[in-house]
């Protein structure tokens, strides 16, 4: 019976029901919020707008996702639209370079169309193919993925009297952490309609093409708010709240041949563009409430209060002391927390068997009974942060900026995008950075993250208080909620 | 004595042997040679002199290849190397590999943010970090919206992304220039009812449009979302956003902006006081006091709060310029008043000085294979054509054209290639008697020219009535191809110049202008009216309802 139990608990587990992340639904530039989907179909060679529900269903194992859409759409004039595919991706899972491959490709599919008296309908037998790859490169901070769509559908018009091609190319760009995730999908389409129609009892093929292009971004994101209490005799001023919104954005611009009454003319043309957007209800949660007696009018205040109410410093004092220096280790575990970069050995206590090896810590000064220990082992096999040599890691020792930047930017993996070795950095005091932090602090300046002082100096070997480094923290939760979704919606679909 | 020679021969011997192990790396604590092998935690080194040394890693060993943090794995058999060695372990090991010290691949590095000033070659962007000064070459790739375009078309409150090539370089190699999306749509005056700062909206009532002059009235209650990420301002001092709930029931004025199909509040400001309106003209300004002084003597101030509008995007207050026209929306009391809105509405041919584009009117007296010359010819100047007729015959002004350039016959409603409107009869000595003969006599046209290229050239036979013409500028809110008489715009928030006055002056209702005739210049090239959009925004030259030039800016 345990045994029965045991091996349920297992399946549940890896059977879990799909994560949330952010992914526009089907390929064809549609978006939806709870109760509504909405895309535009261009195969008449007209925009026409379908309105209906969409059903997602799926589940993600280890290595594989499946997931099924299904539509039912309608239009003002009683149009319809019915479609079901379901498509499965699997996961090759490169962990030795942090990096994930996904191939996913089309196991069923069902569409029919209804316009006027027109039935559009995929064909049965290689009607719709399609082919997706996704490389996805697993940073600790954040995923970051970039794949490509190549698909083609075949449609018959009631069944003899034509066809229309919908060619599919496409790419996709995204990135998922736990402040948010953000996926656009810019997807080109090339319809080529022939039809058969009777001019003067002669029957002739009317031929038109057009090119559509599919802007459209699925984005979460999680954010901090302020809320003043409302009643003076409380034994609080205000507290944060946390809100995640989600949104889907579209935007179609179509060249398509010119219809006047009802005949189609393909030398001219109709350009236009459509822009939708649906959004999801926000949720909020309620964050625990900072009493800190020794920042109030501290130029750091709102940082300090905005990490203690993410119980990202979890001390019980009442002083937070913002202008004592902050310390290797107090760093290291600020940072997996604000990232909710859960430590792996948590994990493994829980299913340590028990004659597993003894954990034995790679450092001296650290025990494994320490409470920072699983913080700074995490820490330091994903890469973030290094000891002084190789037995020490002096985690009471006061953090330089140098160091903070750098664990911010490895949580990242964008130092590896720094230039070829041998650059400076726009720094006044370049010469001063420690060999190993130039590419974090280069890259650092290049998002934003951090700027020079009025005579551009980085101060890197500096060390940096407690209040400084709940700015910088601060400003690295932003880059992940807003920055990344700017860069990944706006600057793609309104520059492209 | 035999004991003493052989002590002396010892000492000699040990000390000579002592003058042989002198440069080994052990002693000069340096060693530096070939990587042999590596194993773990040891390095097998051969010396330049060919000696090998298997040396272990000391544990504060420090590894780089240049100047990159490594571990010893990643050196490799083959490699030079240089190291430090203390006591008979190495504390330090580098070695170099990079061949493009500081290499960034092409468009490596990236800027982004808002164009703050554009002088000539030199953009001053706003970004994140503060204000940057970059360059443009004849080589900078510019593309707006994806697309192709010249440099020309950018305007200051653009959003730009610009890309180098190199990470010290200033120079831009591309410029990527956000497309219409960065436009504000409407001016909105309304009054706050509810705010909720958890999903950033807000609940409006009483919501007007600021539309030909006036403040229209076009919805009881809306809500709005916002955007955070400009401040909001009461009176030139910012408000948190969570404290908008203590302002309900004030004035706000709000600059909208589409956001993917629905509206969104870029910028705000809060009505503190009074308000008052002017159109009027900018005269001087004091930036010592951040004020300026309007043609009617009014002086007013203007804050980091202010909310400037010019060519329908937010821009700087460093934007403001002497003789600027401008609706300025005053708060305060008395002579007391801070400007909440200033929407600067003059209109040029050219957006920045960068750009080069004048538009001719003339006869065409000559058309070689290449250029047309303009005989009795007039330029566009400060809004007005301005002639440049004399009797002197050497009085040509010479413009180019090339197989680029679009060619419209408006007598025949057709293009016309480079060849046939050099051999065809659109230019002729009238003087000779088979000119005579066949009525024929020289075109006239109007030339839209980058420079002394000709973009785009409308030819027609007879000269329209210049004095009749008046320069309009406004948005499109509706085109129609009207059954009666063609391609027709519907101009909101339109302004004609006034030569008298010396400014533009706003019209009070939509105005109808016809296309039939017209020559539409869009990006430097002729496009049919079907390629107009709502809300784009027009220079027009016009004979009351018939256009003759349309530029879309």
């Amino acid at each position: 019976m345990k045994k029965f139990i045991v091996s349920f608990i297992l399946i549940c587990m890896i059977i879990a029901p799909m994560s949330v992340w952010a992914q526009p639904p089907g390929f064809s530039g549609g978006v939806n919020n709870e109760y509504e989907y909405e895309e535009v179909v261009f195969i008449t060679g007209e925009p026409i707008r379908f309105i209906g529900t969409i059903d997602i269903k799926g589940n993600e194992k280890d290595t594989q996702k499946t997931i099924t859409y299904t539509f039912k759409l309608k239009t003002s004039n009683g149009d319809k639209l019915d479609r079901k595919i379901n498509l499965e991706t699997i996961y090759d899972k490169r962990n030795d370079k942090g990096q994930t491959i996904g191939q996913t490709t089309l196991k069923s599919f069902k569409e029919s169309i209804q316009i006027g008296k027109n039935k559009y309908e995929l064909l049965k037998d290689g009607g719709y193919e399609l082919s997706k790859s996704d490389i996805i490169d697993n940073r600790p901070a954040s995923d970051f993925y970039s794949g490509n769509l190549k698909a083609r559908k075949y449609y018959t018009i009631n069944k003899n009297e034509g066809e229309v091609i919908v060619e599919m190319t496409g790419g996709n760009v995204g990135y998922k952490n736990f402040w948010g995730g953000t996926e656009t999908q810019i997807l080109d389409y090339t319809i080529t309609s022939t039809k058969k129609v009777k001019d003067n009892d002669k029957e002739e093929d009317s031929t038109w093409s057009a090119t559509v292009q599919a802007q459209v971004s699925d984005s979460l994101t999680k954010n901090l708010r302020y809320s003043a209490n409302e009643a003076n005799f409380s034994s609080f001023y205000g507290g944060h709240i946390r809100v995640t919104n989600e949104e889907m954005v579209t935007r179609y611009e179509y060249d398509l041949p010119r219809v006047r009454d009802d005949k189609i003319d393909n030398r001219r043309r109709n350009i236009g563009s459509i822009d939708i957007k649906k959004e999801m209800l926000p949720k909020v949660e309620r964050l625990v409430i900072p009493k800190f007696r020794d920042i109030g009018g501290h130029w750091a205040e709102s940082s300090i209060k905005k990490l203690y109410s993410l119980d990202v410093f979890d001390e019980n004092s009442s002083f937070f002391k913002p202008d004592v220096a902050f310390t290797r280790g107090e760093f290291v575990k600020a940072v997996m927390k604000a990232c909710n970069i859960r430590p792996s050995i948590q994990d493994e206590k829980k299913s340590r068997r028990r004659n597993a090896p003894k954990e034995i810590s790679p450092f001296q000064d650290i025990s494994t009974k320490d409470e920072i220990y699983p913080y700074i082992k995490d820490a330091v096999d994903k890469g973030l942060i290094q000891g002084i040599s190789k037995d020490l890691f002096r985690a009471k020792d006061p953090l330089t900026k140098a160091e903070a930047i750098t664990v911010l930017i490895k949580a990242l993996g964008f130092d590896s995008k720094a230039p070829a070795p041998g650059f400076y950095t726009s720094f006044t005091d370049d010469r001063e950075i420690p060999i190993w932090a130039k590419d974090s602090i280069y890259m650092a300046r290049e998002i934003n993250l951090v700027s020079g002082d009025s005579f551009n100096r980085i101060n890197p070997n500096k060390p940096i208080t407690r209040g400084e480094a709940s700015v910088m923290l601060v400003r690295f939760l932003e880059f992940l909620q807003r920055d990344l979704q700017k860069d990944y919606r706006e600057d793609i679909i309104n520059f492209h | 004595m035999k004991k003493i020679c052989i002590s002396i021969i010892l000492v000699i011997l040990t000390s000579m042997m002592s003058f042989a192990d002198y440069t080994t790396p052990y002693r000069t604590g340096i060693i530096e040679g070939y990587v042999k092998d590596v194993a773990d935690n040891q390095i097998k080194i051969e010396e330049y002199d060919g000696s090998v040394h298997l040396l272990p890693l000391s544990n504060k060993a420090v590894c780089t290849i240049d100047q990159i943090p490594v571990t010893l794995k990643d050196f490799k058999a083959g490699m030079e190397v240089f190291g430090e060695i203390k006591g008979r372990s190495v504390t330090l090991l580098e070695s170099y590999s990079t061949q493009n010290p500081g290499y960034i691949p092409p468009g490596g590095k990236v800027r982004s943010g808002i164009v703050k000033k554009i002088d000539r070659d030199q953009l001053i962007i706003k970004t994140l970090m503060g204000d940057e000064t970059y360059f443009t070459s004849p080589a900078t790739i510019t593309l707006k919206k994806a697309t192709d375009t010249q440099l020309s078309s950018l305007y200051e409150g653009d959003r730009v992304k610009l890309y180098f090539d190199e990470i010290n370089s200033d120079v831009i190699s591309r410029l990527n220039i956000e497309g219409n999306s960065i436009l504000i749509k409407d001016l909105y005056r309304a009054v706050v009812k509810k705010a909720d700062n958890l999903e950033d909206k807000i609940v409006f009532d009483k919501v007007e449009v600021f539309k030909n002059g006036k403040w229209d009235e076009i919805n009881r209650s809306i809500t709005l979302p916002y955007s955070s990420e400009l401040p909001l301002y009461i009176g030139g001092q910012k408000v948190p956003y969570e404290n908008l709930k203590y302002y309900r029931g004030k004035t706000a004025y709000l600059a909208m902006k589409d956001f993917f199909g629905t509206e969104k509040i870029e910028k705000m400001v809060l009505k503190n006081q009074y308000e008052r309106s002017y159109s009027d003209k900018i005269e001087k300004i004091n930036w010592y006091a951040d004020q300026f002084e309007l043609k009617n003597k009014k002086n007013i101030s203007f804050t980091e709060g202010t909310m400037i509008i010019k060519n329908g995007r937010l821009v700087d207050k460093d934007a403001i310029t002497p003789n600027a026209d401008a609706f300025v929306v005053a708060d305060g009391r008395g002579t007391n008043q801070i400007a909440g809105v200033i929407s600067i509405y003059n209109e040029d041919l050219n957006n920045s000085n960068i750009g080069q584009n004048y538009l001719y009117v003339g006869r065409m007296n000559r058309i070689f294979e290449d250029a047309v010359y303009l005989k009795d010819f007039y330029l566009l100047n400060n809004h007005e054509w301005e002639s440049y007729r004399t009797r002197r015959e050497s009085d040509e002004k010479e413009l180019y054209y090339d197989q680029d350039t679009m060619i419209y016959d408006l007598e025949n409603q057709n293009y016309v290639s480079a060849k046939e409107f050099f051999a065809k009869d659109y230019a002729v000595d009238e003087d000779t008697d088979s000119a005579e003969d066949k009525n024929l006599r020289d075109w006239y046209a109007y030339a839209y020219t980058d420079g002394d290229r000709i973009a785009g050239i409308m030819v027609q036979k007879h000269l329209d009535s210049l004095n009749r013409h008046r320069m309009t500028t406004g948005s499109i809110e509706k085109i129609e191809d009207d059954p009666q008489v063609g391609w027709t715009v519907s101009l909101r928030d339109s302004k004609d110049y006034s030569h008298r006055h010396d400014k533009w002056m706003i019209k009070n209702s939509t105005i109808r202008v016809n296309l039939r005739k017209a020559m539409i210049i869009k990006d430097g090239k002729i496009i049919e009216p079907e390629m107009l959009k709502t809300s784009d925004r027009l220079y027009v030259v016009r004979d009351d309802f018939t256009a003759k030039v349309v530029i879309v800016k």
